[in-house]
């Protein structure tokens, strides 16, 4: 096959694996939450505003990743292009993460009705996205050393 | 006999806890002084950022279709045009 429409069918896949992971799963979910509330005896405290909310962000930073995937990975390996894409990527991946909490789809108040008994209490999340964002910020370091190396040592010459 | 078994088996539980404890305590403090810090700051700078970003109220959803559309379209455009690398292995 040629080389460009295998970089093509590389970068499709990607985008797709994307939109599959980040926005069509993500917003299943959060919709399902908002469909089963009366079914459920536990009650997670998004409500249909909320939820909104949060896929819009979803649908928004989840079509810039996907774009953006798709993007490196049909860039040719080891080139200066797809390092670049890679930080491009990692930031969008950063903000995407971000929105999580900025949409407050972390913040759940747990409220249990047990007929005899209700109680409520609040899971929040937010050491967990530290932490990712922590690896995200790590990862930025590896994606901009990369970019550094394709420029100052590109692998070409040394095999040259 | 029991309590000689017993004896064994903790001991090399003992080792095996040896051997992974430094590796345990390594990635912790890597976590707490590296990755926890670098992730609040990551989230204070974004955090600053996204406040500027259109939100649900304003409807502006197609502005990150459009900016998801240009980064497309640069991608279908480069991988077309420059499909390999300029020097090859």
């Amino acid at each position: 096959m040629d080389t460009k429409y295998k970089n093509l069918l590389k970068g499709f896949g990607a985008a797709l694996v994307n939109v599959i992971t980040k926005i069509l799963i993500p917003c299943y979910i959060f919709r399902s939450i908002l469909q089963d509330t009366t079914a459920l005896i536990v009650d997670l405290g998004y409500t249909e505003a909320k939820v909104d909310i949060i896929i819009f962000w979803i649908v928004a930073m989840g079509s810039i990743t996907a774009s953006l995937s798709f993007t490196k990975a049909a860039s040719p390996k080891y080139s200066t292009r797809k390092a670049a894409f890679a930080i491009i990527l990692i930031i969008a991946n950063a903000f995407y993460l971000y929105v999580y909490r900025f949409s407050g789809a972390i913040d759940i108040a747990v409220t249990l009705d047990l007929g005899i008994a209700t109680s409520t209490f609040y899971l929040s999340f937010e050491n967990m996205i530290y932490i990712s964002m922590g690896v995200i910020g790590l990862n930025l370091i590896i994606g901009i050393y990369d970019l550094i190396i394709s420029y100052v040592a590109p692998i070409e010459m040394e095999l040259d | 006999m029991i309590l000689q078994d017993i004896q064994e088996i903790f001991s090399q539980i003992l080792v095996v806890v040896e051997k992974i404890l430094p590796t345990i305590l390594w990635s912790m403090s890597i976590i707490l002084a590296f990755v926890l810090p670098f992730g609040i700051l990551l989230k204070n700078t974004l955090g600053a950022l996204v406040s500027y970003f259109p939100g649900p109220v304003s409807g502006l959803l197609w502005v990150y279709f459009v900016v998801a559309g240009i980064f497309l379209a640069l991608g279908i455009f480069l991988a077309v045009k420059y499909p390999e690398r300029k020097i090859q292995l």
